[in-house]
């Protein structure tokens, strides 16, 4: 019985609160779906790796080291979700991607916001969380060995899942009605082969000469991209898109969830970082709306604003968010081609980005 | 952690410069795509013609 009574006075107040959040995570991603493959996991081991003389932090510190801090798993995810992405609506028409790399605007900002209170190395790991990409978040909050990486994957994820709640007001307060009811005739044109082909393997290219140390980010989806548009490797790219990702995804999240100790993130910190993530999803919205207002000024085929917001690269849920307001407004402006477009560019953008901060401050 | 004011100014110049890059990067991107597909476009035309062509 003594070893009963030393494992229940061990308890903390701290690993209660933890285990409540693990509860919350697990709640909202059974109950409510968001990002369930993510929060799940997560909130499963807050809970796990929160228990008194938990034996399971050896085990996960073994996976940390042998997926996370090698950026191994992020990696590997990103030649999955390359395999998932069709950039045809976004080759149809290439100046959507502009407004994918406006929507970036969060990550800068908050890079500013964050240094007031954090080294620039941390502050540039939590503004990547306006990257609204998971991997590319753990990348570089990794490799520039910040404190943080549990609090700002949560807040990764959580705003990924919130977007639908986010990101509809502020679209409102940042355009008038008029400017939403702006209706964008699309065309469908043909994209040869050819240019899919081609395409991840010129991002490739340009990226790495951009920005070397972290063409991994870029060439690794793009590789993944390449595997889908070759149309000679057909059952890899389906392994990549099933089973590979969803192998990655299980470890990964459960892996992420050594950070979530509660002597690590219990901390005033974590509401800070929570605070500058929100501030980073609102910013990048404004910026791609903003962005699409300029466009708007100096073309003559206007394009509705709201499509800017899309550019964050939470995909798909912000392009299907643009496309129901633009409903909305009018049952007959159909955007989701568009928003869909500047959706994938956003996600292109957002690893670009994040190769750009691993420059600055590798 | 310390609040500093400051640093909100003297990292403003990394706002500037990673969004004068990431236009930059992306516009280079948009101008290749374009010019793929003009390419990859003519290469279809020309074909399609010649497809035309052989069929009178």
């Amino acid at each position: 019985m003594d070893f009963l009574v030393e494992n229940l006075s061990a308890i903390s107040w701290q690993q209660i609160v933890m285990w409540a959040i693990g509860g919350v995570l697990i709640y909202l991603a059974i109950i409510k779906e968001m990002e369930p493959t993510l929060l799940l996991p997560m909130g499963f081991g807050a809970i796990l790796v929160n228990l008194p003389f938990s034996g399971a932090i050896h085990t996960l510190e073994e996976l940390f080291n042998a997926g996370i801090s090698n950026e191994l798993f992020p990696l590997i995810l990103f030649i999955g979700i390359g395999a998932m992405i069709d950039f045809s609506p976004l080759l149809s028409n290439p100046k959507l991607m502009l407004f994918g790399a406006a929507a970036q605007f969060g990550i800068f900002f908050t890079l500013c916001m964050a240094s007031m209170f954090f080294d620039i190395n941390d502050a540039a790991s939590i503004a990547i969380i306006g990257a609204a990409d998971g991997p590319t978040s753990i990348v570089v909050a990794q490799a520039l060995n910040s404190k943080y990486l549990g609090a700002i994957m949560v807040a990764a994820y959580s705003y990924m899942a919130l977007v639908p709640i986010i990101q509809p007001p502020i679209i409102k307060l940042c355009t008038s009605r008029k400017e939403r009811l702006i209706r964008m005739p699309y065309v469908q044109r043909e994209v040869s082969k050819t240019t899919k082909i081609l395409f991840p393997i010129i991002i490739t290219v340009i990226a790495g000469i951009v920005a070397p140390d972290s063409v991994a980010l870029v060439g690794f989806l793009m590789f993944g991209n390449l595997i889908r548009e070759c149309g000679v490797l057909n059952s890899l790219s389906d392994t990549a898109q099933n089973v590979l990702a969803n192998l990655i995804t299980i470890f990964l999240g459960i892996t992420i969830s050594l950070r979530m100790q509660a002597h690590e993130f219990l901390a005033p910190e974590t509401l800070l970082i929570l605070g500058l993530g929100l501030v980073a999803f609102i910013f990048d919205t404004v910026g791609g709306i903003f962005f699409a207002k300029i466009y708007n000024i100096f073309s003559k085929e206007k394009v509705n604003p709201m499509i800017g917001a899309a550019g964050i690269s939470a995909f798909p849920m912000s392009g299907r968010v643009v496309h129901k307001m633009g409903l909305a407004e009018d049952p007959q402006n159909f955007l989701l081609m568009h928003s869909i477009g500047v959706n994938v560019s956003g996600q292109i953008a957002s690893v670009i980005a994040g190769g750009l901060i691993l420059n600055f401050f590798m | 952690m310390t609040f500093n004011p400051m640093n909100f100014i003297s990292n403003l110049s990394y706002m500037v410069v990673g969004m004068a890059s990431i236009i930059m990067v992306i516009g280079l991107i948009v101008a290749l795509t374009m010019f793929l597909n003009m390419v990859t476009n003519i290469k279809n035309i020309v074909a399609e013609e010649e497809a035309a062509k052989n069929n009178k």
